[in-house]
């Protein structure tokens, strides 16, 4: 289940966790409880999150939680699993 | 007297495992640390019916996985110390997440029981879980409470004593590897049967090793002959995948349990959410309502603040310069120039920017507190995808119509650096309220007969030329870099005033600490080089520059007039207007009857396109500086900018000759 989720999210055909669970058959909790783990397994990045260099950035709340860290992008290993 | 019954408490952090502790052992309570780590062990004893327990607190922990130093000990405790049973804690609201650690308790070879704890949160969160449908599908007993109200805690005691004592069905489902890494794991299964110690089960080494657990596979290879090792390093080398089956195979199972079982969240909310989304990220609906918003925040913005920013620039930045010349009055004609037409000059366009910024920002911390920014985000980024922008550099974009610097400095909220450095190289080619200014002064003069639809379609078109550069540049610089994502999608809600005011003012009270000082100092800068050497801006140094470079000017139709005019805009693009005005006002007639005199239609469009697309001005330029921390980068821009100014200049005047419009003025 895990995997699919790295190679829908790959397919491009999902643009949300909405989708995402849809396309998955499963609830959007479930796909937030898998997004978390494939996260700690570093297989998803959570983008948003700029870190340092958004230290001193006159818009850096206009990254606000809505926005900031609302995103998961495949990382490379996440791309490798996907294609196996 | 029958011993004790041992029992571990686990659960993730934050699930209420201290309260239950401390309900169930009181002061009995012992404080330690577990052997040879500096971690915390806590234990103590509880007597419930008669019966003695003596309860280990676990540390808190997602997995039993060797990824921190609290697994390890959870597993270690379990594995070696053998307690009678475990309890699992859980938080209610979150049992999709929770349930990760039971898959992995459960194949361990103790019985465990569940604690779903704060169920009158989750109800408040419009959690609804039926415990007998859980426990029936998990075959495990499971004890819905509230451990801060003491309610369901002597229960779940009592199901831990029953299930010890095989009095209580124990009956566990378990999860089990997907099928493609079936035969693997039982291979692997075969592999290290009968060489693991005593008491660890072969079937969860062989699934910590396909889980590639950095402990297991380094023990493994200690317990493990020669050529079992071997084979089973050659297994995991070539399965590395099995690791997303055997952690998916625990969703899959999680989500059967939890399918029957849980109803989340209240209905009302979701449906609305979907009913309102069905619209807001339909691709054409969804396009629609955002560009309706987008012009209320527009006119908004402009209707609001646009005023402020006149009575700024003419009550405020005009008073103060008019009494910082009374002050100055006996000060030396170049301090007097520095403090007012250079500090006061720079300075005040930061000022007049505050009133846009913070009213925009306003409105953008409105669609944020409600949920809808993202569904923004998400539909532009669909649309954006041809043309190679990120949805978020919509943002950015827009506020590129009041000022370019903002709309720079609000690239940041791109994540992806290739997409944030497209989004800062095409901020400068939105037509900003000041280029449009301009316009709105000179087409009038230019094109008597017409203005409108020259100026309409010169910002057409100059829209036309900010798509175009972005498909270039997306195609042939940042190679159509592209991120498969998915965004969160939060639920709406109603946006908390204070929230959105603080947002504002954060945001606003920065860019000012930050923007003035630069946009200050570079201003005070460029203006010792319009003001030296001569008196004014006919024999400055950029003057001097702008003849040496009619001989490029004139395959525009631009002489050293239009060209110094045009130069002089780098520090304001309002500069265009006053250069125009010293230089040709000095002829005797008004400015309109001058350049229609002296300046061709042909030239006049150049000078317009060319004036729309030129280097942006530089406060853009050192915001741009600032953003990319790349002078690369920024002399890039500036570059791309002029190129395309002169590119398109050269195109307008040689089609506008084409056309006939070479003769006298319009």
């Amino acid at each position: 289940m895990l995997k699919q989720v790295l190679v829908t999210i790959a397919s491009g055909r999902v643009g949300n966790t909405q989708e995402l669970a849809a396309a998955l058959g499963t609830s959007p909790a479930m796909v937030e409880a898998m997004v978390g783990e494939l996260e700690q397994r570093g297989l998803l990045e959570r983008v948003g999150d700029c870190g340092d260099a958004c230290a001193g950035c006159p818009v850096e709340s206009a990254c606000g939680p809505a926005v900031r860290g609302s995103a998961w992008m495949l990382t490379a290993a996440g791309r490798r699993y996907a294609a196996h | 007297m029958p011993r004790p019954l041992v029992i571990g408490l686990a659960g993730q952090p934050n699930v209420g495992k201290s309260t239950v502790f401390s309900i169930l052992t009181g002061l009995t309570a012992e404080v330690g640390n577990w052997p040879g780590r500096t971690i915390e062990r806590r234990e103590g004893s509880a007597r419930i019916g008669g019966r003695e327990f003596h309860v280990v607190d676990l540390p808190g922990t997602y997995s039993l996985t060797s990824n921190s130093e609290e697994e390890r000990i959870a597993r270690e405790f379990i594995l070696r110390e053998r307690p009678d049973v475990i309890i699992m804690l859980a938080d209610a609201a979150a049992l999709e997440r929770n349930l990760y650690l039971l898959a992995e308790l459960l194949l361990l070879p103790i019985p465990v029981v569940l604690g779903v704890n704060m169920v009158d949160v989750a109800r408040r969160e419009g959690v609804e879980f039926d415990a007998h449908v859980l426990e029936a599908a998990l075959g495990l007993p499971v004890v819905p409470m509230v451990a801060s109200r003491n309610e369901g805690v002597a229960e779940l005691l009592q199901a831990a004593a029953a299930v010890a004592d095989g009095q209580r069905d124990y009956a566990p489902d378990r999860p089990e590897i997907a099928a493609a890494h079936r035969e693997v794991y039982e291979e692997v299964c075969t592999l290290v049967a009968g060489a693991v110690p005593e008491g660890v089960p072969d079937s969860w080494v062989a699934l910590k090793l396909l889980e590639g657990d950095r402990e297991v596979t380094e023990r493994a290879a200690e317990w493990l002959a020669p050529e079992p090792r071997a084979r089973v390093q050659a297994l995991l080398r070539e399965h590395e995948d099995a690791v997303l089956d055997v952690a998916g195979a625990r969703y899959e199972w999680i989500g059967r349990m939890v399918r029957a079982a849980v109803r989340r969240p209240k209905l009302g909310q979701v449906s609305f959410t979907d009913r309102f989304d069905r619209i807001a990220t339909h691709p054409g609906w969804g396009l629609a309502l955002l560009l309706g918003v987008f012009a209320l925040v527009f006119w908004v913005t402009f209707s609001v603040a646009g005023p402020v920013q006149g009575w700024l620039e003419e009550g405020v930045v005009a008073r103060v310069a008019t009494g910082l010349g009374a002050l100055l009055g006996g000060a030396p004609a170049w301090v007097q120039g520095l403090v007012i037409d250079g500090l006061l000059a720079g300075a005040g366009i930061v000022v007049t920017f505050v009133p846009i910024l913070f009213v925009f920002y306003l409105a953008l911390g409105f669609l944020e507190d409600t949920g809808y920014q993202s569904r923004m985000a998400y539909v532009m980024d669909r649309f954006m995808h041809g043309i190679g922008l990120h949805g978020k550099s919509f943002l950015p974009l827009f506020l590129g119509f009041g000022c370019n610097v903002p709309a720079v400095m609000g690239s940041r909220v791109i994540e992806s650096r290739p997409a944030r450095l497209l989004t800062i190289m095409l901020a400068p080619f939105v037509p900003c309220s000041a280029r449009l200014l301009v316009l709105a002064f000179l087409v009038p003069l230019f094109f008597p007969a017409f203005p409108t639809l020259v100026a309409w379609s010169l910002v057409v078109a100059n829209l036309l030329v900010l798509v175009l550069i972005g498909v270039l540049l997306d195609r042939f610089v940042f190679r159509r870099e592209r991120l498969a994502f998915v965004m969160e999608m939060p639920l709406y809600h109603l946006p908390n005033p204070r929230t959105i005011l603080v947002y504002a003012a954060t945001n606003v009270w920065t860019f000012i600490k930050r923007a003035a000082t630069i946009i200050v100092v570079v201003s005070m800068v460029i203006w010792v080089l319009v003001s030296y050497p001569g008196a004014g801006v006919d024999d400055s140094y950029l003057a001097m520059f702008g003849r040496s470079l009619e001989p490029v000017g004139s395959l525009l139709g631009l002489d050293w007039r239009l060209i110094v005019a045009t130069l002089s805009s780098f520090v304001a693009k309002e500069n265009s207007i006053a250069a125009l005005g010293i230089i040709f006002g000095s002829e005797g007639e008004s400015l309109g009857q001058t350049l229609a005199m002296v300046i061709t239609p042909a030239a006049a469009l150049s000078f317009l396109v060319v004036n729309m697309l030129f280097v942006p001005c530089v406060a853009t330029v050192a915001a741009i500086r600032a953003e990319t921390r790349s002078w690369g980068w920024t002399l890039a821009s500036a570059g791309l900018m002029l190129a395309s100014a002169l590119l398109f200049g050269l195109l307008v005047y040689r089609l506008a000759l084409l056309f006939g419009l070479g003769g006298a003025g319009a």
